[in-house]
């Protein structure tokens, strides 16, 4: 998590603009993603917005588009067996001050083949929180996956 | 309170007590914060070791806390967007476990006074052994505008939550 808020903060107002593009889901829904977000304020807001960026051998990234986080459940297909770069941004915004801002929790990732990743999107209480469970074809116990900044790439 | 006012606020009042020096270490952070305006010192116990408290710590703090923020607000009248960077540094022991936070604004404010290379001192967390597997827990930092900061810091030492504050709530 560095200079997220800035990259994000640039994404969701492209979104909100019409410069960015949806993300082209592939057919297999391989992330299950379940946000809840609550801005505790009638006057405020809190949006949830994952970024979907390809990662190649080099560690740069291409922009594949973005998922709004608008429902409880919202099921995505990413690539299997490749790097991902998942930026899941929460954007508030107050009514009345005209007051917005943006922080976000991104983390690389690379699906395995027929594993599916339930990733729990939490926005409250001021404190956010992001944490993804893998669970291979095979069934058996899920496992945490840590989350990893881009910096690991090139580890 | 608006992020500038309040930051210009706490620096000022931190420098003020020392005739223009800000601290430049977490031990002077200690030594000066306390009794300065606008400055809280809060301390609370929980049923977790400080090793415990050290391992929490060490797994969000840098996640949580090393970051970027972009904040912008605008008015009828006016447009400020502040760009701010913050630093988390974390120290384990057997007996102790120590969180510092420091601030940095790379954009839209300007300092008045030298500031430690990572940026001014906010918080200084300190978790001590109070017998059993509790902890005593001290976090000195502003008294105002950075609540969430307080909320994530006391939930990861008690250990109720592990999210991260929304730093663009602070100020």
């Amino acid at each position: 998590m560095r200079l997220r808020s800035l990259i994000l903060l640039g994404a969701v107002l492209a979104a909100g603009c019409g410069g960015a593009f949806r993300y082209a889901d592939i057919g297999e829904k391989n992330l299950v993603i379940r946000t809840e977000t609550s801005s505790d304020s009638a006057f405020s807001s809190v949006k949830a917005v994952l970024g979907v960026h390809a990662v190649d051998a080099q560690c740069k990234l291409t922009y594949e588009g973005y998922v709004e986080l608008d429902r409880p459940l919202v099921q995505v297909g990413i690539p299997a067996e490749r790097l991902t770069y998942l930026v899941f941004e929460f954007a508030s915004s107050s009514f009345l001050g005209g007051t917005r801002g943006s922080i976000s929790q991104e983390t690389l990732l690379r699906p395995r083949s027929g594993a599916t990743y339930d990733v729990k999107v939490a926005y409250k209480n001021e404190l956010y929180e992001v944490a993804i469970r893998e669970t291979l074809p095979r069934g058996g116990r899920p496992r945490d996956i840590e989350l990893a900044s881009l910096g690991a790439c090139k580890r | 309170m608006s992020s500038k006012p309040a930051v210009l606020g706490i620096v000022a009042i931190l420098a003020g007590g020392c005739a223009g020096k800000m601290p430049q270490t977490a031990d002077e952070f200690r030594q000066m914060a306390p009794g300065a305006f606008m400055v809280q010192v809060q301390g609370f116990e929980v049923k977790r070791s400080p090793r415990e408290i050290g391992e929490t710590f060490r797994r969000r703090a840098p996640e949580c806390l090393n970051v970027t923020v972009r904040t912008t607000s605008q008015t009828a009248t006016s447009y400020q967007v502040i760009d701010t960077a913050y630093k988390a540094t974390v120290i384990t022991g057997s007996d102790k476990a120590e969180l510092h936070l420091q601030q940095k604004h790379l954009k839209g404010v300007i300092n008045v006074y030298e500031e430690p290379a990572d940026g001014h001192y906010l918080f200084v967390v300190d978790a001590v052994p109070a017998g059993g597997r509790a902890a005593k827990v001290q976090i000195i930092g502003p008294s105002r505008g950075y609540d969430v900061v307080v909320r994530a810091i006391k939930a990861w030492a008690d250990g109720s939550s592990t999210g991260c504050p929304d730093l663009t709530k602070i100020g």
